[in-house]
């Protein structure tokens, strides 16, 4: 039983209590967990939630859509009572204070909370070797990364601890890990998930999304989570939507928009072919298949590596040693700024906020961040004018399979590159969901399946019907 | 491309050591030859996407809400010094 349909059916047909469903789950993670360390913590309240559950079914109760359902929770997104450590030692002993909106909702939903999940420090990073509590392994094979920065929602979902997850992808952090790992993973669009009680790394790039086993399940997740909210003033009104007309699964005269851009040296030759045969397998079944240009694509790397460590330089002004987290005592005010920081923050958030620092300084901010803002400006505009004659645009999710843990960690250059076909979407605030499509050379490879601003039916369309033909 | 740790982390608040220092300049340099391909660009005339909401001028209503005790008690406990319930911090002005 993996999905949470299964799941949600045994409940429904008295053939398992959610209390016994949360402990096989608990258990399970105790028994698995110490080789993949997916999980930072558990909750130690997902047993009495699971029994207040079984009360509610055996009153006759109308269950909303995720009750019993145990979910896992990417550790920067705020639980209350629980330590919420966003992968860093100076949030190491932060203990939530208040629910974000979308933990709010899934309780809302009757999910079980069952844990945190471990993460890059601050989200940043795409292998999860930038957690401070040390990384994650890929289910897959336990010498490789399993992605980032959300490795460790997307490791309990491909081990099969929980059947779905949250993560965040500010650059493509669920759909990279969920590429690695073999599994679901949506970036919603920009606005369609409120971000209040996330801890910010780049805010006009982050989004919450589901990571699960089926395109269904992260339909369901993420319904359960979207919309609206006045906590967050960059959140959107969305019309109603419900899960069979999601997955409609019918792809005939669909227009499909292939990148040449996307398709480049360096890419793995055996990641090529799957997405080239996805791509004719679309064909063959009456979706048309166009070849677009984006031709910003080349530069968006650079302009996402200035755009959102200038937002980080930021966000990260918070972390000072003052009202919570990890603090330093200096001899003056401002020593104690720089050693609770320092001493606080790992290797590559510091060079994030350097790397900020200095492209909104003086002399260098016109060249660099006002620079890189036109960029996203031309960015956004390949992909609308893409929009106007297709209806998805279809690539790889990453260049290459999971690589082994240690390999990229000296040169963040490298790391960085991996982002190449992720980070677009966020800069052009489109809806991206990868989905698995094969395996080259024994691991996980990921189609990415792009669409426009609040058009997440066309992705949940195409990627039910894909994964369908892959069963 | 020579890289002013020191300035950039004292910008930034923040203690690097000296290996952090000349790993960080290091690597902060080649990554910043790297960005420095945006010039390749051609933006005359593009505006900046400043933000990519498609929301203008989002209000709340001028209420109170009340925070639980439970949250400000949370928010509290969080403090890293305190006097009673109230928050303890280094003078921001030195004699």
């Amino acid at each position: 039983m993996q999905t949470i349909r299964e799941m949600r059916q045994a409940m429904d047909a008295s053939e398992l209590s959610a209390r016994e469903l949360t402990e096989a789950v608990l258990k399970d993670i105790a028994k698995r967990d110490g080789d993949i360390h997916a999980f930072l913590s558990v909750s130690e309240t997902a047993a009495a939630e699971a029994d207040e559950v079984d009360r509610r079914r055996k009153n006759g109760e109308n269950l909303p859509a995720l009750a019993g359902i145990p979910i896992a929770i990417k550790n920067n997104i705020l639980v209350q009572g629980w330590k919420t450590t966003a992968g860093s030692q100076i949030l190491g002993n932060y203990v939530a204070p208040y629910d974000a909106t979308v933990i709010f909702r899934l309780r809302q939903a009757g999910a079980i909370l069952i844990g945190a999940t471990n993460l890059d420090e601050f989200a940043m990073g795409s292998s999860t070797e930038n957690s401070a509590f040390g990384p994650t392994k890929n289910p897959c094979d336990p010498e490789r990364i399993p992605g980032g920065s959300s490795g460790g929602s997307a490791a309990a979902v491909a081990a099969g601890f929980v059947p779905a997850a949250l993560g965040t992808d500010t650059g493509g952090s669920i759909r990279q890990p969920a590429a690695m790992c073999g599994v679901v993973g949506l970036k919603p669009t920009y606005g369609r998930v409120s971000r209040y009680g996330s801890i910010a790394m780049a805010s006009s790039l982050d989004q919450i999304g589901p990571i699960a086993r089926t395109v269904e399940d992260a339909a369901t997740l993420l319904l359960a989570i979207e919309g609206k909210d006045p906590k967050d003033a960059t959140s959107a009104e969305l019309p109603d939507t419900t899960i069979p007309e999601l997955l409609s699964r019918d792809v005939k005269g669909l227009r499909l928009g292939v990148p040449k851009e996307y398709f480049v040296e360096g890419m793995d030759s055996e990641v090529e072919r799957l997405v080239r045969e996805a791509i004719k397998a679309h064909e063959a079944a009456g979706a048309e298949i166009e070849e677009i240009s984006l031709p910003h694509a080349p530069h968006a790397l650079a302009a996402y590596y200035v755009v959102m460590p200038c937002e980080v330089s930021s966000n990260m002004a918070r972390y000072d040693g003052m009202r919570y987290g990890f603090s330093a005592s200096g001899e003056s005010l401002e020593e104690t700024y720089r050693l609770s920081r320092g001493d606080g923050f790992g290797a590559e958030v510091k060079r994030r906020i350097m790397l900020g620092s200095f492209a909104l300084s003086k002399g260098y901010a016109d060249a660099l961040y006002k620079k890189a803002l036109k960029v996203r400006t031309l960015i956004k505009r390949d992909f609308d004018e893409a929009f106007t004659h297709v209806d998805a645009i279809i690539a790889p999710t990453s260049p290459s399979v999971a690589w082994k843990l240690g390999e990229k960690v000296e040169d963040p250059l490298t790391m960085y590159l991996s982002d190449i076909y992720t980070i677009s979407a966020n800069l052009a605030t489109i809806p991206a969901m990868s989905i698995p499509c094969g395996l080259a050379h024994g691991l996980p490879v990921g189609l990415q399946l792009m669409a426009k601003p609040f058009a997440e039916a066309t992705l949940f369309r195409l990627g039910a019907w894909f994964e369908a033909q892959t069963k | 491309m020579h890289i002013d740790v020191q300035h950039l982390a004292t910008l930034s608040r923040l203690s690097v050591s000296e290996i952090e220092r000349e790993k960080y300049e290091r690597q902060i340099g080649s990554i910043l030859e790297y960005l420095s391909k945006l010039g390749e660009v051609d933006t005359t005339d593009v505006p900046e996407l400043a933000h990519p909401a498609v929301l203008e001028n989002v209000w709340a209503e001028d209420e109170i809400h009340e925070r639980s005790s439970e949250q400000r008690n949370a928010m509290i406990e969080a403090f890293p010094n305190r006097a009673g319930d109230l928050l303890s911090v280094p003078a921001v002005f030195e004699e």
